[in-house]
């Protein structure tokens, strides 16, 4: 397969805080339209990972790519405006601003000139998340945990992104708040755009994408689809605590 | 008692213009700048060098001053604050007295001690009533309240202006959703800078071009913006608004020139009750 045809692909990446490295040489290819989740325990390095691929966290050493381009010296708002999106596990919108102007800002700082205008990609929005259509004029901070998440996911999606990439969507969650969650997300895989996901609670995790790439202490130990790494014993065993 | 509460609104008006600068700088920077002072003081030299010396008209004086202003601060955040971005926000206090000493210092070299004053005509006060309302003060009014109004369009309803809160809001999700934090900086150091060298010539209208007019005002300035929730710009105005009425009915009971007792008595009062201000609760933070 030509890694020009892909969405996102890191090679050897090395990355971390003050000069430690948490993650050892990662590798990983996002095809376009396909959805994978990055699993693993406490520790090792999910976040580091989202972080460094989407720009937050320049890497020590290695390549990130997007759409077949070099963007390993980018920021998070450069990437962003190369089709790269991407929700934070926690304050992930702006609160003291209402869920319409929220989706606004995801729009407007991003959005090709001569794309979709605001109006029509705001309609488009809404029908994958129509729990949010009422709360428009709402300040994002009162929202409750789940409701914040959607337009966190909404603003996200506003500027039509080839990845979007979701850190840790359930964090916070009630199970029953997770599940309806996870019904969205797989809604929005269903659009066709290209999911990267970081997930503590692997069976919804593991539900939600095609394939699965295993995370522990900053390396990757095994990336197969999610029905081979759920069917495997050994390693829902080893890395999922049994799930 | 009316007379006294125009002075105080005109007093609170002249003060609410450095104090949305300082709490608009304070919201995207986090930081309190308290350079603020000293650049009033260059605003209103800079102004007084194209007034005066080159003896333009006051007016394209002072849009000429502003942007200069402008510039210069930006130059400032350029050389002294970048650098230390990454530190707290007690560093970067600490580095804009540095600005301040040093601003104060280059006008004095510059300018003398000695004080000055705009090339404008004296005018009789206007009367209305009983009411006596002079040049000085209708331009005052005029002049920061369409500055006001400006600013919260600006802020309200422009692309900018939600850049700008979504910065102060949230500067990380701010950089993924596409915002570019730098251009954002530079923005608000030029309105802060255009807001504060007009607060500078109204400063000097009211009373004299000297090099320690920003310092006197550093004060009220400062709680004022505590006053309104130091990061939420527009409540600063309320707070000015506040501290000009509080000053001027205080002078009902005490000599007018212990007036600066009131801002300090407030500012006390204001940390030990209610430090987050009066409309600090509205900002949400969880």
């Amino acid at each position: 397969m030509s890694e020009d045809a892909t969405g996102l692909v890191l090679r050897d990446v090395h990355a971390g805080y003050g000069g430690q490295p948490i993650l050892h040489g990662v590798s990983m290819t996002l095809r376009k339209g396909e959805r994978k989740v990055v699993i693993g325990p406490n520790g090792s390095g999910k976040s580091t990972l989202m972080k460094t691929a989407v720009g937050l966290l320049r890497p020590l050493s290695g390549q990130i790519l997007l759409n077949g381009q070099d963007v390993t010296a980018l920021r998070a708002s450069e990437r962003a405006r190369r089709g790269l999106t991407y929700v934070p596990q926690e304050a992930n919108v702006f609160r003291n601003m209402s869920v319409l102007e929220n989706l606004r800002i995801g729009h407007e700082f991003i959005a090709p000139r001569g794309g979709l205008a605001f109006a029509g990609r705001l309609e488009e929005v809404l029908r994958l998340f129509p729990e949010i259509r009422p709360k428009l004029g709402t300040t994002a901070g009162h929202l409750s945990g789940g409701q914040r998440q959607m337009v966190a996911m909404a603003a996200a999606l506003m500027p039509d992104p080839t990845v979007l990439a979701l850190d840790e969507p359930s964090a916070g969650l009630s199970p029953r708040n997770a599940e309806l969650l996870f019904e969205i997300i797989h809604r929005i895989a269903d659009s066709g755009v290209t999911l990267l996901l970081i997930e503590q609670n692997t069976r919804l995790g593991l539900g939600a994408a095609d394939n699965g790439v295993v995370l522990v202490a900053g390396q990757v130990r095994l990336a197969a689809p999610t029905a081979d790494i759920l069917a495997n014993e050994n390693i829902r065993r080893l890395y999922l605590g049994g799930a | 008692m009316l007379q006294l509460l125009l002075n105080g609104a005109v007093t609170g008006l002249l003060l609410s213009l450095p104090a949305l600068a300082l709490s608009l700088s304070f919201s995207v920077l986090r930081f309190a700048n308290y350079a603020i002072g000293s650049y009033l003081t260059c605003g209103a030299y800079l102004v007084y060098l194209f007034n005066v010396l080159f003896g333009w008209p006051l007016w394209i004086a002072a849009s000429v001053g502003a942007l200069g202003l402008a510039t210069l601060v930006v130059a400032i955040d350029y050389l002294a604050y970048r650098p230390l971005r990454k530190r707290s926000g007690v560093t970067l206090l600490v580095a804009s007295m540095g600005v301040a000493i040093a601003l104060e210092n280059l006008v004095r070299l510059f300018a003398g001690n000695s004080p000055r004053s705009f090339d404008v005509a004296v005018a009789r006060p206007l009367r209305f009533g009983g009411l006596r309302l002079n040049y000085e003060q209708l331009t005052i009014l005029i002049t920061v309240l369409t500055a006001l109004v400006l600013v919260w369009i600006i802020f309200r309803l422009t692309r900018l202006g939600r850049a700008m809160r979504a910065v102060a809001d949230n500067p990380d999700l701010a950089a993924v959703r596409g915002i570019s934090r730098g251009q954002v900086v530079a923005s608000v150091w030029i309105i802060s800078g255009v807001l504060t060298a007009i607060a500078g010539v109204l400063v000097g209208l009211d009373a004299n071009i000297e090099p320690q007019m920003g310092w006197n005002y550093l004060l009220p300035v400062f709680t004022a913006a505590i006053l309104g929730g130091i990061a939420s710009p527009m409540a600063a105005v309320a707070g000015a608004l506040t501290i000009g009425i509080a000053e001027e009915l205080a002078t009902l009971v005490m000599p007018p020139h212990y007036r600066m007792i009131v801002a300090f008595l407030i500012m006390a009062t204001l940390l030990l009750v209610r430090p987050w201000g009066l409309f600090g609760t509205r900002w949400v933070t969880r």
